[in-house]
């Protein structure tokens, strides 16, 4: 288990790196002048100082140093278009509504998807597993930002049942956390189903109805553990998509979260706010899938006990 | 019954037919498809998708009106005779649009597509028919990729290589291929197993040889179902990549494009984000059951 | 009370395929007295694992149903008629199974301790803690050493053998009158297969569980039972006691099963000779005799009728038309039987 540990931790580390490490050439391969259009304006002798301020008079290969150095202590440098914005404050200011949504969301999906894929299982081949998977299946096939505007429209203006926009309190969860949920909650649904009924053919599944156990305790104690083993593995890509999703949802709900933040630096060129926020989430996300991976690691014991490694 | 004695005399050998084939072997494809077409949901799929695809070609040919056409007296008129769809906020013909948004859409995920086929097969190939330690080293590269955030990589490798097609393709390319080489490696991994693999080998045949035209023929159904996945993916990155700014470039419509504009202007003029919508959800969803009718005709553990 | 446990009469069972009906059991009726080792044998395919796993209800339904046929279990049970609740207080307190292949008949996110003592909590509700001892209690029976630690282990740390082990204890749990092994033997390495019969042909004997056991090894069946069937395309070709059908088979099938095993007491004499051709398909059985089409002897009537069972002794009995008294006389290509048995 160490070990398996350790090496998920290392996998994370380079993966970092190679993000951080992929933002810093994009950055210095961006089109024009680091001053962009006010280049021109700026005094030979102010850029100078300007260059010597923001180090890029050195050698690359310092600048990559100190750029890493930086992201390591935790500054993700300015904005590009406000530079009296740091990055870290917008996160500060961001973030908190992002998370909410992106948990809320995460349980809801968990929440109707899991028991979705199950009851689907268990009627197999019936009328209710036809009827669920083709909801998971319009689940997989509506992003959020077609079913967003949507319910945002019909459910929010038109029937005028919840807010339609904004973050003052829980109700305004709701609309946004399903919006954002349902394609989530389809992909597990599907999951789900497939490892149920996958894990219904094991041989030790007609083991336990040798020895009389009634049906309950076998799904219960025999079938779902097993089968959301693999469910476990993919919640680290879940949870990508998840926030992935809040870019679009936060701008079409107008929640101020992080998202939203970063889709207006995208509409407005601020490169540095980009690539700040895409190594705050980069970081994120590994933890997430970091941890997920020793859930997973702790669930199952072929791996809790070290031998069979993946 | 009578039983008289000649009914006991031995019976001649050919009669018995000892090796006569018993049930008539059932070709691999025409069996799948002969299950796929009894899959309702699928076939509708497959139907829906032709057509979606015969209107994203000869559509925008036969509209009166170009795509870029703008005639400003008609701003955000609802559907009309004339206008099926409706008009845009410069007044171009949203039916027009909505096929040539559906045409890049469309290109757009069968490029991915090929991408997949040629980088994801060939790598998935080569690590499971090598193994050992080329597979190792190969699988921690995908593990490593998998688990990179693409679309946030993506947005900012948009922004400094500029906005369209082909940085779009080039965004989904980073990617994107790596579920079908784990899904490829898986395959050839357990196929390279059998037998009839292990006896080519012995012959002599060439590592390229055996997995040309031994091992990926077998894959070939997993690849098809895989295909069928990796097209609606294709075309959610476009769609929400326009949707943040960063689709295809003004005048040119991709779906995605339209979709965020309909959801712009959805309050004043619902049926600027209907169409779109209906339009866009309605190939995802034809693919998506499309897939699963091809995974369960396919499957050769359900036949039976 | 009579000294039969299971009595099995006419038993057909189909499957429901997208394709049609396969018949997969079609007609089959036997006698397990109390504390007797009983062989099914024959090929796979044959129905010997669907008879069994019927017996103990375990085969979903659908696809299979029971078309016909009744199962009279310990006087008085009729299996066919239970409900799933009746038929749940009786699997795994009366009748205890072991499948095949112990790799994947345990539950690997379970240790064996709890895995064995599930059913014990089940059917004899009694606390942890005697169920714990009795976990002990049967690991010791089955031949595991250090009970107290394997208890607690998941089945990957053990091996094939001791899983099979595992197995037999989980089986053996509640002292069930009845015991289904469905090739115990098949999945696991030579030398262990004959530890794991030799485990089981002292437990037959220790305990007082009657033993239905499927296989298609001969040797299994010479080693451990008293009374063999021979199965073949779903129906019962011939049954008696062991004795009987290696030392006096009369049933051109049985004949066949005999020659295709290697023995080691002829070293150099008598070539193995395999049965040609393959068994007929379930989804439409042949009208008469279904092994006809591969036997050597086969007659018109065979293809036109199929022929009932002729009884020798009061425990033999084969269903050959040669067995007729209009039949030809032929001459068996198989000298008196195989090994001694016991």
């Amino acid at each position: 288990m160490l070990k398996y540990t350790l090496r998920r931790f290392v996998y994370m580390l380079i993966t970092l790196w190679l993000i951080i490490s992929f933002t810093f050439v994009l950055m210095k391969n961006l089109p024009g002048d680091p001053f962009g259009e006010m280049s021109n304006k700026i005094p030979k002798d102010v850029k100078a100082v300007l260059m010597r301020e923001y180090g890029l008079d050195k050698p690359l290969w310092q600048q990559y140093t100190h750029y890493i150095g930086n992201v390591v202590q935790g500054d993700l440098g300015v904005s590009f278009q406000f530079p009296n914005r740091k990055v870290t404050s917008v996160i500060k200011q961001g973030f908190p509504a992002s998370l909410e949504l992106g948990i809320f969301s995460t349980c809801l999906a968990v929440l109707i998807g899991l028991p979705l894929g199950i009851f689907a299982s268990l009627k197999h081949g019936k009328w209710q597993d036809y009827t669920a998977m083709f909801i998971a299946v319009l689940g997989v096939s509506i992003p959020s930002f077609v079913l967003g505007p949507i319910l945002s429209y019909y459910v929010g203006v038109k029937l005028g049942w919840l807010p339609a926009g904004l973050w003052k309190g829980p109700q305004y969860m709701i609309l946004p956390g399903f919006a954002l949920s349902f394609g989530t909650l389809a992909i597990l649904a599907r999951l789900m189903r497939t490892s149920m009924l996958d894990v219904l053919n094991q041989d030790y599944i007609k083991t336990a109805r040798a020895k009389g156990l009634n049906k309950l305790s076998i799904v219960w104690k025999h079938t779902i553990r097993n089968a959301i083993l693999p469910v476990i593995t993919i919640l680290g890509p879940i949870f990508v998509n998840t926030i992935t999703g809040t870019l679009v949802v936060e701008k079409i709900f107008s929640v101020p979260g992080l998202g939203d933040q970063f889709v207006s630096s995208v509409y407005s060129n601020d490169y540095t706010m980009i690539s700040g926020l895409t190594i705050f989430y980069a970081v994120v996300l590994m933890i997430v899938i970091f941890f997920t991976d020793i859930i997973y690691g702790l669930v199952d014991p072929r791996i809790r006990l070290g031998k069979g490694s993946r | 019954m009578e039983l008289n004695s000649s009914k006991f005399a031995p019976v001649a050998k050919e009669t018995l037919g000892t090796e006569r084939i018993v049930r008539p072997s059932v070709n691999y494809w025409k069996d799948a498809w002969r299950r796929l077409r009894k899959n309702r949901l699928a076939m509708a799929g497959l139907t829906i998708l032709v057509l979606i695809a015969l209107l994203a070609i000869f559509a925008p040919m036969f509209s009166h009106y170009k795509y870029d056409q703008q005639m400003l007296t008609l701003r955000n008129h609802g559907p009309s005779a004339e206008y099926w769809f409706g008009n845009d906020d410069f007044g171009r013909d949203l039916w027009t649009r909505v096929w040539v948004g559906a045409r890049i859409s469309l290109m757009i995920g069968i490029i991915a597509a090929i991408i997949d086929l040629i980088v994801g097969v060939i790598y998935g190939g080569i690590s499971g028919y090598f193994g050992g330690r080329v597979d190792d080293i190969m699988q921690r590269v995908i593990e490593i990729v998998y688990s990179i955030p693409y679309l946030l990589i993506a947005i900012l490798l948009i922004m400094v290589i500029g906005p369209g097609v082909s940085s779009i393709i080039l965004a989904y390319a980073i990617t994107g291929w790596v579920p079908m080489a784990r899904l490829v490696r898986g395959q050839v991994l357990s196929l390279k197993e059998q037998e009839y693999v292990l006896a080519s080998r012995t012959l002599g045949s060439s590592p390229w040889r055996i997995i040309f035209r031994h091992l990926i023929p077998n894959a070939l159904g997993i690849i098809i179902v895989q295909i069928t996945f990796v097209v609606p993916q294709a075309i959610f990155v476009e769609a929400f990549l326009s949707f943040i700014g960063l689709g295809v470039r003004v005048p040119l419509a991709s779906l995605g494009y339209l979709l965020s504009d309909g959801a712009t202007y959805m309050r004043l003029y619902p049926h600027r984000l209907l169409f779109p919508t209906a339009v866009f959800s309605l190939i995802l969803l034809s693919f998506n059951v499309l897939g699963d009718g091809l995974r369960d005709a396919l499957d050769p553990k359900m036949r039976k | 009370m009579s000294d039969t446990i299971l009595s099995v009469k006419d038993l057909k069972v189909s499957f429901d395929t997208y394709a049609g009906e396969v018949q997969a059991v079609r007609g089959v009726s036997f006698d397990l007295k109390k504390g007797e080792v009983l062989a099914i044998v024959g090929e796979s395919g044959c129905g010997k694992s669907v008879t069994a796993q019927t017996i103990m209800r375990l085969t979903p339904t659908p696809p299979s149903r029971i078309k016909s046929g009744s199962i009279l279990f310990d006087g008085d049970i009729e299996i066919t008629k239970l409900s799933d609740r009746q038929m749940e207080h009786i699997r795994g307190s009366e009748m205890g199974m072991i499948f095949q292949d112990p790799m994947t008949s345990l539950n690997p996110t379970m240790t064996v301790g709890k895995q064995i003592t599930e059913g014990l909590r089940k059917h004899q509700r009694i606390t942890g803690d005697a169920a714990n001892k009795r976990a002990l209690e049967l690991l010791n029976l089955v031949g595991i050493s250090n009970p107290e630690s394997r208890i607690l282990q998941y089945p990957h740390e053990l091996s094939g053998g001791m899983r099979q082990r595992v197995m037999i204890a989980i089986s053996l749990a509640c002292n069930p009158k009845l015991l289904i092994a469905d090739e115990p033997t098949t999945a696991l390495d030579v030398t262990i297969q004959a530890q794991i019969i030799d485990l089981m042909k002292k437990l037959s004997e220790q305990t007082q569980a009657s033993i239905i056991i499927i296989t298609h090894d001969l040797g299994v069946v010479a080693e451990m039972a008293q009374r063999v069937i021979v199965m073949y395309a779903g129906k019962v070709v011939e049954q008696g006691t062991v004795d009987e059908v290696f030392y006096n088979p009369q049933h051109p099938y049985t004949w066949g099963l005999l020659r295709s095993i290697p023995r080691l007491d002829e070293m150099g004499g008598g070539d193995l000779v395999p049965i040609p051709g393959t068994p007929p398909d379930l989804f439409a059985p042949p009208k008469g005799c279904a092994f006809a089409a591969r036997c050597p002897y086969a007659m018109q009537v065979c293809l036109e009728e199929d022929p009932d069972h002729t009884k020798l002794t009061a425990d033999h009995s084969a269903a050959c038309w040669l067995l007729h008294p209009d039949a030809p006389k032929v001459e068996r290509p198989v000298e008196a039987g195989g090994r001694k048995h016991g």
